[in-house]
């Protein structure tokens, strides 16, 4: 076992048990198809399903002040943003260069998941000012004809649920998906330097 | 050539790339399907700049090191205790798993290179694959030989 000749020969052994019918590839790049699409449909879904319940309370209720419809506008842009930030890193990745040598593909790859990091935890930073902010302003208005012990109620529980959010589960969400990032990350640098 | 031929001809070759690097049967046949639709979708596209073998193998090795974020679908290494020894399985087929086995222990980037030098790639188009000078490959396939070969000596004892 001591010459290259030997690991060829046993290298060769290794058979798949047959090639798949070419049929098999084709079946799975459709339904790869079909899984991003209905994907990005629901994600879409979603997304009109909010903003339409948003704008309906704006319409169906009679509301005057501008705070409301900017609070109203803030929290169409904070969704707005996280889905078109969602759209934008399954893009870029369906649309990554596999024809490129192993050290650019790395390269390309790591450069990838710095952006991916970026835009997660930026982006979910600024998606929970806007949905704060946007809140507060919203609910101004319907909660400036209750009583004054219902608006500090109202508001009490929506800042404290924001609050809440903002340093707990913020943190924690961030704080997770980076070590995963992270992970990733070291992973990349590791192989790269490989190379 | 048209895409049946490719597929035809580097199935084979690009299956055991992949089981080089992950020593695992139904994952390696999903990379080596994955790779055969990039094929599929990029030959339109290919403009010979590079022998037909050298690109399929680069969309496969880059597939390969595309795992990265599906770690956790191998966790043969972290979960099994080192006691456990493996089930020896007899002669020409023990000895072949052994190799795969040995490959798949190796840093990612050696894995690929020594399945390439494996396959009667020439040195040269790996270092086009991987990107790396030629002569570097010569000085890596050699290491990486001389590892296995010293593997296989503590496993024919």
């Amino acid at each position: 076992m001591s010459n290259s000749i030997d690991l060829r020969e046993l290298w060769k052994l290794q058979a798949s048990a047959e090639v798949p019918a070419e049929k098999e590839i084709f079946i799975k790049t459709a339904q790869l198809k079909k899984r991003i699409r209905n994907k990005s449909i629901a994600g879409i879904l979603a997304l009109l399903a909010t903003i339409a319940g948003i704008l309906f309370v704006w319409f169906t209720s009679d509301l005057q002040m501008l705070s409301t419809k900017i609070g109203v506008t803030l929290i169409i842009i904070a969704i707005l943003l996280t889905i078109i930030n969602s759209a934008k890193i399954i893009f870029s990745i369906s649309t990554s260069n596999l024809e490129i040598d192993n050290s650019q593909y790395l390269n390309q790859l790591l450069k990838l998941k710095k952006q991916q990091e970026f835009a997660q935890t930026t982006i979910m930073t600024v998606y929970y000012i806007l949905l704060a902010v946007g809140l507060g302003l919203y609910m101004y208005e319907p909660s400036s004809r209750m009583t004054a012990a219902g608006m500090a109620v109202t508001y009490g529980v929506t800042f404290a649920w924001i609050a809440f959010s903002w340093f707990y589960l913020l943190p924690k969400t961030i704080k997770k998906q980076q070590a995963k990032m992270n992970d990733v990350i070291e992973k990349l640098k590791l192989i790269s330097k490989q190379l | 050539m048209n895409f049946e031929e490719i597929y035809k001809t580097y199935w084979q070759k690009v299956f055991r790339l992949c089981m080089g690097y992950v020593n695992d049967h139904d994952w390696a046949k999903d990379i080596a399907q994955d790779t055969f639709i990039t094929v599929w979708q990029q030959l339109p596209k290919f403009r010979h700049e590079s022998a037909i073998g050298t690109w399929v193998f680069r969309i496969a090795s880059n597939h390969c090191l595309r795992q990265i974020d599906k770690q956790n679908r191998a966790p043969k290494k972290a979960v099994l205790p080192a006691e456990i020894i493996e089930e020896v399985v007899p002669g020409i087929e023990g000895k072949m798993k052994f190799l795969y086995k040995s490959i798949a222990d190796l840093p990612e980037t050696d894995r690929l290179i020594i399945s390439l030098e494996l396959e009667d790639v020439k040195q040269a188009e790996i270092a086009n694959i991987t990107g790396l000078s030629e002569a570097n490959i010569r000085v890596k396939i050699h290491r990486i030989k001389e590892k296995l070969t010293q593997k296989f000596k503590n496993y024919e004892q």
